[in-house]
């Protein structure tokens, strides 16, 4: 009787309670989520998988000595795993559009908008009972409005570690769903005579450009901003690797090989932050919240500049590539695209679109060095 | 810490890190123009192939087009990269 007893008190069902329960559903969502509607399925696969595994009660995966307490402290606390994957997007990144027409880097400079008008939402939140958002917390979840995975992961790791698993998984979700959110907030903000605006076509960019373009922006950012050198140095480092053509092999690892090892990895580590008493509250909610806001203000910043450009510069510019600007890359570009061929069906904006995408990307990573030098 | 006192560090936050983007990325913009202007494109890859290939197609290419379609086609190639470069 004694070793049926301590048998039933090692399964899983002896000590189950409901917020476990609740946790493992909410992994299976994302697993749904992931699999079904294929919404950042990379990501959200092993950040649903890795919910469910924290929290199975007795396995002690993310206790010390457990394998995810292990991945999440060698691998996000420290910040390696989004660095890692900093350098494999600069190796995927061409920055040929951007070097193109170099105007684009102020609707890149104007989608992070987003990111510094919600740290007033979150500030404001703490007028609800239940939510409590300190300023490195309102800095964290602002940066969602970058619609970058890894600098969002990257800076929650640094300035609020327990909002972190909330704070990934509506990153992740909010860049799934930009062919849904951005489109109805382009079309409200441009008149169609706007949207059909066809552009210049790019000028042919030089290797030497291409090469020196990273080092010039590690550069930058040593002298002006050193607190976002690991994201920008990372991201200049894979840059670097693709564009020099010497060191095929170590850009086609980073792109490939090593992004998926890391992306495993990170997924996990993330999902094992995704514990009841850390996300079943009304804080997770806010967060989401304020991560669609967020989003939405970054990409109608990005339009009305984009407009404001058109009307004072001397080629044409389609505001529709400013909602490009909040990174998100290549959907961001890939929605400009489509909204635009709605408009005009031989209007074709991806190249056009890929140069504020890819500032983006650098934009968000400087703000979330702004926020590192003056919160963290 | 309270409310107002964190919505004023909010705020001064929103003026700095908007002011340091722009400028950043503004800076960078004109670093991006500086490299566009002083470093020299590169050699169109059909240059480079053209005395090679001349050896060889020259004499039987030359009696079957007409020159004068060679010679439009020379303009039109010329009046292109003018524009281009402008």
């Amino acid at each position: 009787m004694d070793g049926l007893l301590k048998l039933w008190n090692d399964t899983g069902i002896a000590h189950f309670e409901l917020p476990d329960l609740v946790m493992i559903a909410v992994g299976c969502v994302l697993l749904y989520l992931a699999i079904a509607k294929k919404f950042e399925p990379l990501l959200l696969l092993p950040i649903g998988f890795g919910a469910i595994l924290a929290n199975i009660p007795n396995a002690g995966f993310t206790d010390e000595g457990g394998m995810l307490y292990y991945i999440y402290h060698i691998g996000i606390e420290t910040g390696v795993f989004p660095l890692i994957i900093f350098m494999g997007v600069g190796a995927l990144t061409d920055f040929g559009a951007l070097i193109a027409n170099p105007k684009t880097l102020f609707l890149g400079a104007a989608a992070q908008f987003g990111i510094f008008a919600t740290l007033f939402g979150a500030i404001l939140l703490n007028f609800i009972p239940g939510m409590e958002f300190s300023m490195t917390d309102a800095a964290a979840i602002a940066i969602i409005g970058g619609a970058d995975g890894p600098t969002a992961i990257f800076l929650a790791s640094k300035l609020a570690p327990e909002l972190l698993g909330a704070i990934a998984v509506a990153a992740y979700s909010y860049m799934a769903l930009v062919p849904l959110i951005q489109p109805p907030i382009m079309r409200a903000l441009t008149t169609p005579a706007e949207r059909e605006i066809k552009m210049k076509q790019l000028r042919p960019v030089s290797k030497k450009e291409k090469i020196i373009f990273p080092l010039a922006v590690l550069m930058m950012t040593i002298l002006f901003l050193p607190a976002a050198t690991p994201l920008v140095g990372m991201f200049c480092l894979g840059n670097l690797m693709r564009e020099s053509g010497v060191v095929d092999r170590l850009s086609s690892t980073a792109q490939n090989e090593l992004i998926n090892i890391v992306t495993i990895f990170l997924g996990l580590g993330v999902g094992s932050k995704l514990s009841a008493e850390s996300f079943l509250n009304l804080e997770t909610l806010g967060i989401l919240a304020l991560g669609a806001v967020a989003f939405s203000i970054g990409t109608a910043a990005g339009v009305i500049m984009a407009k404001l450009m058109n009307k004072f510069s001397d080629d044409p510019i389609n505001p529709l590539i400013g909602a490009a600007g909040v990174s998100a890359v290549p959907m961001a570009a890939r929605v400009a695209n489509k909204v635009g061929l709605e408009a005009n069906p031989h209007n074709f904006l991806l190249m056009h679109a890929m140069g504020p995408n890819v500032a983006g990307v650098l934009g968000s990573a400087v703000a979330a060095g702004v926020l590192l030098a003056l919160v963290g | 810490m309270d409310i107002t006192e964190s919505l004023f560090q909010a705020m001064t936050l929103f003026g700095l890190g908007m002011t340091f983007v722009f400028s950043f990325l503004g800076l960078l913009m004109i670093a991006v123009k500086l490299m566009a202007k002083y470093i020299p494109a590169d050699a169109p890859v059909a240059n480079r192939r053209r005395p090679n290939k001349k050896v060889v197609d020259a004499t039987p290419s030359n009696s079957e087009i007409n020159p004068q379609l060679i010679a439009a086609i020379t303009s039109a190639v010329q009046q292109y990269r003018k524009a281009e470069t402008v």
